[in-house]
């Protein structure tokens, strides 16, 4: 069985590691109307980089990850479309297939530490489970390989953290022995859903500081999965911003945050306030609630709250197009970015 | 005189032990020794991680906790020598605005209902229950149809109204807000920000606010209270405290907050802490931020408790002596403030990158 395994991922391949074209999840409303969470989702990823993926909740960002990885299976939910990690077929692959690829390839990391640890197992057995589990360790070899991940996650006294169960550790060190479970098999994927929402600031700046240096030296590829602009700001090379189960904007971090063309992004940005920005700096709400929407056939689903919308608005989906080279977003009054500012010189 | 002032408060919890006999085994102190003063008309903003007390802080402003030891002074009167009807009549003055609207809201009781309570508990002879709830919605900005309906209807954000226009209802003099903003939506939090602004400016309500996020208290407060396991290490004015942060562990506060700009985020000194904030059960001696301190000395931190003294902003500051600071002070905690804002002493590099 092993021979077999190792045969599919060391062909060769030079295509994206991960690409997704037009992911679809419809939730069943069991009779009443079914709920379509993501709408039409592209993605491509190049390995080793890294990615953040921006909305709201509702915005089915977590969800597109989820259903990516198969982990939304039978449970009322289709998915349809096309993802594709190193050439290979996620969504129609065999469930046992994919339980190695999960783990091993790809491995994710939640915002709630505590619920996605079992709370009946040591950190010891739920790190070694992987590790024999995938990489084919014997269960002492496992021991020695989870202490030096814990110690990698900078958890100090590893061994006696082994035998600990979860409720022991602060959220923090729970959200740095998921990661270290996550990495045990180096995979070449990370897909991290809001690992530090659920952290204090002081603790959210040490796990993603780890995250930023794991990442670099290991050459994972990152997914990270926010509704905070600023932890992507610092932290993934390629932004896309969602709403309502749709890519709205895609470009570089520097792009994005310098000349956003989406409405729904320069919204976000003027909502929240800002510790670069000078005090007294009034906020600017966008109105109404992300449930204001309304499905994409029918117009633009941000239309109902967006200072640009128009009739134009409501003749149908817009199109993800390109307003820059490397830049596209999905609308047909977008935002024309101001002069970029002359170098500062006497005024 | 101040609207509100905190002297010496403490709330400590006693640990049990036992099944039959219970015995106290030690004690939480979750809020240790904090002194505070809120002027009439002002914002309070209260900041701080995850078990440093300030929410314990709020409730015992508001008597909803025992007090351990300290006194709260509302408007001249101290709160812990009324008596359970005088508490009452007082606490029609003092209001409260909850972190998660749909726990704090009766899920089986109209908009309607919800809004006519208070009035009624303390008004029982008033007539216009009606028309004032209708006005307090309208004060919110809620449209007047919400009255029949019911707090499942409605997102997060016209809840947190709901609540808002509930605790603003006997038109008190004091609001404490605890989380107003965190449970809701990015999009949606300017907008309850914004409203509680233009309530202030329009009833003259005397806010604390209580929030973990350093950006949104800043937008919002005056002034500032950094808390750290169950005190206060530094406060001063919004503007002072995060232009010239002098506390270390404000300073590694502030140092943490990623913002959306890339340039500054690539270019930004992190301060990063190490650990985790040590129990409340177990507060370290001497300064209790000491443990995590990438500036800590040999000498006095571990075995001195710091008090919370005035220190020049200007020493923290390149404008010099002469420069728009001059003169001000912030209150902070720390044996070495100024050595440490001068430069004087540099953090360990093992503890901070």
């Amino acid at each position: 069985m092993t021979e077999t395994r190792v045969s599919v991922s060391d062909r060769a391949y030079d295509g994206p590691l991960l690409s997704v074209r037009d992911l679809r999840v419809t939730f069943s409303g069991r009779g009443r109307h079914d709920v379509r969470a993501v709408d039409g989702v592209d993605l491509e990823l190049a390995a080793g980089s890294t990615t953040g993926i921006v909305g709201e909740s509702g915005s089915g960002k977590s969800v597109s990850s989820l259903a990516a990885l198969g982990l939304l299976k039978g449970r009322g939910v289709t998915v349809e479309g096309s993802v594709r990690l190193n050439g290979r077929e996620l969504l129609t692959m065999p469930d046992a297939q994919l339980r190695d690829i999960r783990g091993r390839e790809v491995a994710m990391i939640f915002q709630d530490p505590m619920s996605a640890l079992n709370p009946v197992l040591t950190i010891g057995r739920q790190l070694t489970e992987v590790l024999t589990r995938h990489a084919g360790l014997d269960k002492r070899e496992a021991m020695v390989r989870a202490g030096e991940l814990l110690e990698a996650v900078g958890i100090s006294a590893p061994g006696q953290r082994l035998k600990q169960w979860p409720h022991q550790l602060s959220g923090g060190m729970r959200q740095r022995v998921m990661i270290a479970i996550a990495l045990a098999c180096s995979p070449r994927l990370l897909i991290a859903d809001e690992p530090t929402t659920a952290l204090d600031v002081t603790i959210s700046a040490q796990i993603l500081e780890l995250l930023r240096t794991l990442v670099a030296d290991t050459g994972t590829a990152l997914v990270l999965i926010t509704h905070d602009l600023g932890v992507v700001a610092g932290l993934c090379d390629t932004v896309h911003v969602m709403y309502s189960g749709r890519i709205v904007e895609s470009t570089d971090r520097r792009q994005l945050f310098a000349a956003p063309r989406h409405p729904y992004t320069t919204g976000l940005l003027a909502s929240v306030p800002r510790l670069d920005q000078p005090r007294g700096t009034p906020l600017l709400p966008i109105p109404g609630s992300p449930s204001d929407t309304r499905p994409w056939r029918t117009g633009c689903a941000f239309g109902p709250r967006c200072s640009r919308h128009d009739e134009a608005c409501d003749g149908g989906p817009p199109t993800l197009a390109e307003h820059a080279p490397g830049h596209l977003a999905r609308c047909i009054h977008p935002v024309v970015p101001a002069v970029p500012k002359a170098p500062a010189g006497p005024s | 005189m101040s609207l509100l002032e905190v002297r010496g408060l403490q709330v400590h919890f006693p640990i049990k032990q036992g099944i039959l006999l219970e015995r106290t085994v030690g004690h939480v102190r979750a809020v240790d020794g904090v002194d505070l003063t809120v002027e009439k008309g002002r914002t309070l903003g209260v900041v701080g991680e995850s078990g440093c007390g300030k929410s314990t802080l709020g409730r015992a402003i508001l008597q909803l906790e025992p007090l351990t030891a300290g006194t709260v002074v509302f408007d001249g009167q101290d709160l812990s020598t009324l008596g359970a009807t005088e508490l009452r009549q007082a606490r029609r003055r003092m209001q409260m605005v909850f972190q998660d609207p749909l726990a704090s809201l009766d899920p089986r009781q109209s908009v309607a209902s919800a809004l006519a309570e208070p009035i009624r508990t303390h008004e029982p002879k008033a007539r216009d229950t009606e028309t004032r709830s209708r006005a307090l919605l309208d004060l919110v900005g809620m449209p007047a149809n919400a009255m029949n309906r019911y707090p499942h209807e409605f997102s997060g954000g016209q809840r947190q109204r709901i609540g808002i226009a509930r605790a603003i209802a006997l038109d008190p003099e004091l609001v404490i807000a605890d989380e107003p903003v965190s449970a809701l939506d990015v999009s949606i939090q300017a907008q309850v920000l914004n409203l509680l602004s233009e309530l202030q400016e329009r009833l003259g309500l005397t806010y604390v606010v209580i929030a973990h996020d350093l950006a949104v208290v800043r937008h919002i407060s005056d002034d500032v209270a950094v808390m750290y396991l169950g005190a206060v290490v530094e406060t001063a004015t919004s503007e002072q405290l995060y232009d010239t942060p002098l506390h270390p562990y404000t300073r590694a506060l502030l140092s943490a907050v990623p913002v959306p700009d890339p340039e500054i985020e690539d270019h930004r000194e992190r301060i990063l802490l190490r650990g985790d904030l040590p129990s409340p059960a177990a507060i370290p001696p001497g300064c209790r931020f000491h443990t995590r301190c990438p500036w800590r000395q040999e000498t006095r931190c571990h075995d001195e408790v710091p008090a919370l003294r005035p220190v020049p902003v200007t020493i923290g500051r390149t404008d010099g002596p002469t420069g728009p600071a001059d003169g001000l002070t912030s209150l902070v905690a720390c044996h070495y403030a100024e050595q440490v804002a001068s430069g004087e002493i540099t953090p360990v590099s093992s503890l901070a990158t």
